[in-house]
């Protein structure tokens, strides 16, 4: 079945509970995280925050209760998903950079040899690996071993680990083994976002029922090309930061290429190798006619003032956000408000973080306006 | 006082102790301000250093605090792993007027993205600006240790010194002078006991030879 009528009522119905722009607004002009807290209160956050709170003071209790936000709502998401396969995968890609966040975490831990207690505190039970999952890998004696329990239960992420860790076990380079997992990621949903046959879950989910759904291209259908875009986009903004970020490093324009990540829509293999290690002004010029450079135009001034790369990335986060959060004016009988959803929702989270840190800090004003993104 | 001895060997003794005392106290004198102007040249490199250090730990807190909302306590505490080192300071000492003083080596604790242990592809550039910004202030904290403890030992070197000082011109210097006074004045005491004496015994014997004069001057008349 790909109906999302009903996971798209229930979506709705859950987007009236996220705060609006003006809410926002409201709760930026809180004197504390004190007071922050006790707007929250009466919000749909309540009962995670009450739960955050009752662990950790301020702004850590916050985002603790933040934290369990997330794995209850994407829970409650997976749940209404349930009934339709196609959605189901569609949300597993989307949630899936938690599963690299887990796995990243859980080889810097062995990497460290680090305790598990303190590689656990760092795991979020988002995206495929349930919460007793990643408490079995956390205890797991050895990177080699993570890898070998991933690999029996099945990962994707198993394959490019195990032939990345004969190097790693020479070199101890964790960032080569990173980058491989990072560039598998993106491969991965890349493939399950476009091959039609066989092996991945979405695509199988995809190809059950097929004759019913609307086709787009290779056996795609609508929602499975809106989540393409999703990722698509997310693809080349790594790519542009990372360019960003490689032109402070002095590399070789061809060691450069081993950073690149396929599958974008707007900078080719050739076009990264070509403006690597160039200047930000390049950088626009190689990125000419696509929808980031204007995004990047805007952001100059500011970048040019201080110099942070992070403001031109968080500028193209918000393109990102943007445009997955537009989706909601999309078709409502396809995944586009799944999306736009839990874009604005993760949106918002990262609002509330930043509120309650800028709080605590006593962030200037200005600097804590440049980073939220209220759309 | 009372175990003094009263003697003209004790006398010189201690007078050669007031001078040595004296020496020693014009030395710790020089020490000491000599010390002072070091200590005052490093005071205000210690005071810009607190001043950058307190910089530089105001940028890394909203630094980190920026990385933290936005990629999340977890994003960062994964990254930290990844990204632990462990940093090796060399060490080395100097003598600033006898006082010992280590020397940190300055080596740049700065690390380039791609040598932090992160994938870049796979870690924000907020990260990477609240790693630059600790390891700026790391930087700060390391030059300004040795300069710190210079100066604590600068200082402590100061108050041994002044307390020295204070000890031989307040307490040593004037009991040894109260010592020669008293050895001084026991000495004239015996000096003039000793004259007095001497005019007695003079007298007397003045008197004895003026009695067997006048004795033999009887017996011839």
């Amino acid at each position: 079945m790909r109906d999302y009528g009903y996971l798209n009522a229930r979506l709705r119905a859950m987007k009236t509970r996220l705060l609006s722009r003006a809410a926002l607004e409201s709760l930026s002009k809180a004197e504390g995280v004190a007071q922050l807290m006790t707007a929250l209160l009466s919000t749909a956050y309540k009962p995670d925050l009450e739960w955050g709170r009752l662990r950790q003071p301020g702004a850590a209790g916050l985002e603790e209760g933040l934290r369990r936000h997330v794995v209850v709502t994407v829970q409650k998401v997976a749940q209404y998903a349930a009934a339709n396969p196609e959605a189901s995968a569609i949300l597993r890609v989307l949630v899936s950079r938690w599963d690299v966040h887990n796995l990243r975490t859980l080889l810097r831990g062995q990497h460290i040899s680090a305790p598990s207690f303190e590689i656990r505190e760092s795991l979020l039970p988002v995206g495929s690996l349930d919460e007793s999952q990643l408490e079995e890998l956390s205890g797991q004696s050895s990177m080699k071993a993570v890898i070998d329990l991933l690999l029996v239960w099945g990962s994707p992420y198993a394959r490019p680990l195990l032939a990345g860790y004969p190097d790693y076990a020479k070199t101890h380079d964790l960032s080569a083994l990173e980058l491989k997992l990072d560039q598998f990621h993106y491969r991965y949903l890349c493939d399950v976002t476009r091959r039609r046959w066989p092996g991945s879950c979405l695509m199988a989910a995809v190809a059950r029922r097929r004759p019913a759904g609307r086709s787009i291209s290779g056996g795609r259908t609508f929602s499975v090309s809106l989540v393409r875009e999703v990722v698509r986009r997310e693809i080349d903004v790594v790519n542009i930061v990372t360019l960003l970020r490689l032109s402070r490093e002095g590399l070789p324009p061809e060691e450069c290429r081993r950073f690149y990540i396929p599958g974008g829509k707007a900078v080719s293999e050739e076009s990264f190798v070509k403006l690597a290690g160039k200047g930000v002004g390049e950088l626009l010029t190689g990125l000419a006619g696509t929808p980031y450079a204007k995004v990047l135009e805007e952001a100059l001034p500011r970048f040019l003032e201080r110099g942070a790369v992070s403001l031109l990335e968080r500028r193209l986060e918000e393109y990102l956000v943007t445009q997955a959060v537009s989706l909601f004016r999309g078709d409502l009988l396809s995944s586009a408000v799944m999306i736009a959803y839990l874009y604005a929702k993760f949106n918002e989270l990262t609002n509330l973080r930043l509120l309650a840190r800028g709080k605590e800090v006593r962030m200037p004003e200005a600097r804590l306006k440049e980073a939220l993104i209220l759309v | 006082m009372a175990e003094l001895h009263a003697t003209r060997t004790e006398l010189l003794a201690r007078k050669n102790q007031i001078t040595l005392a004296e020496q020693g106290r014009d030395l710790l004198k020089e020490k000491r301000d000599a010390l002072v102007i070091e200590f005052m040249a490093i005071m205000d490199r210690v005071l810009e250093g607190s001043r950058q250090l307190q910089i530089a730990a105001e940028n890394a807190r909203q630094a980190l605090a920026l990385a933290n909302a936005v990629d999340g306590t977890v994003t960062i505490r994964s990254a930290a792993m990844a990204a632990r080192s462990r940093l090796e300071i060399e060490m080395s000492g100097t003598y600033v007027m006898g006082v010992p003083c280590p020397t940190i080596e300055r080596r740049s604790v700065h690390r380039t993205a791609l040598t932090r242990g992160y994938s870049i592809t796979g870690v924000s550039s907020r990260v990477d600006e609240a790693a630059e910004a600790f390891e700026d202030e790391l930087e700060v904290i390391i030059r300004l240790a040795g300069i710190e403890t210079k100066l604590r030992r600068l200082g402590t070197e100061i108050q041994k010194t002044r307390r020295r000082v204070n000890a031989l011109e307040n307490v040593i210097l004037p009991d040894l002078r109260q010592q020669v006074d008293y050895i001084e004045m026991v000495l004239e005491e015996r000096a003039r006991e000793d004259l007095f004496r001497l005019k007695k015994v003079k007298k007397a014997l003045t008197r004895h030879a003026r009695g067997r004069m006048s004795g033999v001057e009887g017996h011839a008349t």
